[in-house]
């Protein structure tokens, strides 16, 4: 009597990945397996995941023996399935969009828009300070006006580090710093005439406005 | 700045203290001199002021004939004259410089009250000063024989 024993054939897992979303572990991605040509869509049932977990990364899984059965079941008895190479899954980062606050100050003639103080990103509801060291202003300038900002790559890799590798930092709509125009009082000199019978108060030369020690008009 | 750029409180041409204030023209126009990077306001308000011209009193002489007693300072047409405007006088408006009812003359002047009628006819845009004195006769009565 000649035994024939049944070919032994290999499974080849499916890469699968799945986006962060603080509860769905690795082993909840949708993976395929494959034999002899038979793919085999796989739930969390039949694959065992090395240090399953929810955070971002990669993780290897393999077939257990629920898995293997099925597969089993679906080539027949022609073939052995055998376990090949790991699969991995990857959790992908979520993207998250930065929001800038506005910030604003009086004009001064020497501060520019960028050392505006009171500036926040704020990401998955987290507040982050932010100074001129993580910020871009364009045309940045000491003048009253406004000026839109964005975080420079030091002021992402800040936020980055605030939420955490489970999510993608990204940069959306500027924010935007406004100098707001400095107060000025004019000071009127006195001045006068004497008395002529036809000319008016109003009509009195040499009066000037004075402003920040400098006659203006 | 020009008439153009203030607004004067209960503008005239009379003397005293008139406030201003920048217009809205003088305000645009000194907020175009600081630029944008400055808002400007108003302050206190200025001052013009239109100064009393100073007027000199020209007093009139005057006399009556000696009768014995009326006094030089009693003479009845006396009048100081101040820009136009002619004031009369009598002895309550002037002093007499050893005033007295003997023939002769006698050298007069404005006194505070004559000072201050004269000051009242001449109006809030005159400062007036009292100028050269004026002169009473008292002349000489004909003498009567029997």
């Amino acid at each position: 009597m000649i035994v024939i024993s049944p070919e032994q054939m290999p499974v080849t897992l499916s890469s699968g990945s799945l986006v962060y979303d603080g509860k769905t572990k690795a082993s909840g991605a949708a993976v395929i397996a494959t034999v002899n040509g038979e793919p085999l869509t796989l739930n969390d049932d039949d694959i065992t995941v090395t240090n399953d977990g929810i955070n971002v990364g990669t993780y290897n899984y393999q077939l257990n023996q629920t898995g293997l059965e099925k597969l089993q079941t679906l080539v027949g008895d022609d073939f052995t399935v055998v376990v090949g190479d790991p699969g991995t899954i990857t959790i992908t980062p979520a993207v998250v969009d930065v929001v800038l606050n506005d910030g604003s100050f009086t004009y001064d003639g020497n501060t520019a828009a960028s050392a505006a103080k009171g500036l926040v990103a704020t990401v998955n509801g987290t507040p982050v300070d932010l100074d001129n060291s993580d910020i871009e202003v364009t045309d940045d300038g000491v003048d009253a006006g406004n000026y839109a900002y964005q975080l420079n790559d030091a002021g992402l890799a800040k936020v980055q580090l605030v939420v955490g590798s489970n999510y993608q930092v990204s940069v959306a709509v500027t924010g935007t710093i406004t100098i707001t125009p400095a107060s000025i009082t004019a000071a009127l000199s006195d001045g006068g005439f004497t008395y002529d019978g036809a000319t008016k108060a109003s009509e009195a030369t040499g009066l000037t406005a004075t402003a920040n020690s400098q006659a203006l008009i | 700045m020009s008439g153009e750029d203030i607004e004067v409180t209960n503008d005239g041409t009379g003397a005293g203290n008139y406030a201003y204030q920048l217009s809205d023209a003088g305000l645009a126009k000194v907020q175009s001199v600081v630029g944008t990077n400055y808002t400007v306001v108003l302050g206190g308000s200025g001052t013009v002021t239109i100064a009393q011209v100073v007027a000199t009193t020209v007093l009139s002489d005057g006399g009556f004939t000696f009768d014995g007693t009326t006094k030089a300072s009693e003479v009845t047409n006396l009048t100081a004259s101040v820009v136009g405007k002619t004031v009369g006088l009598d002895s309550s408006d002037i002093d007499v410089t050893d005033d007295g009812s003997a023939a002769g003359d006698y050298v007069y002047q404005l006194n505070a009250t004559g000072l201050a009628k004269v000051q009242s006819a001449a109006g809030a845009n005159y400062t007036v000063r009292v100028g050269d004195t004026g002169t009473i006769t008292i002349a000489k009565a004909q003498a009567t024989t029997a």
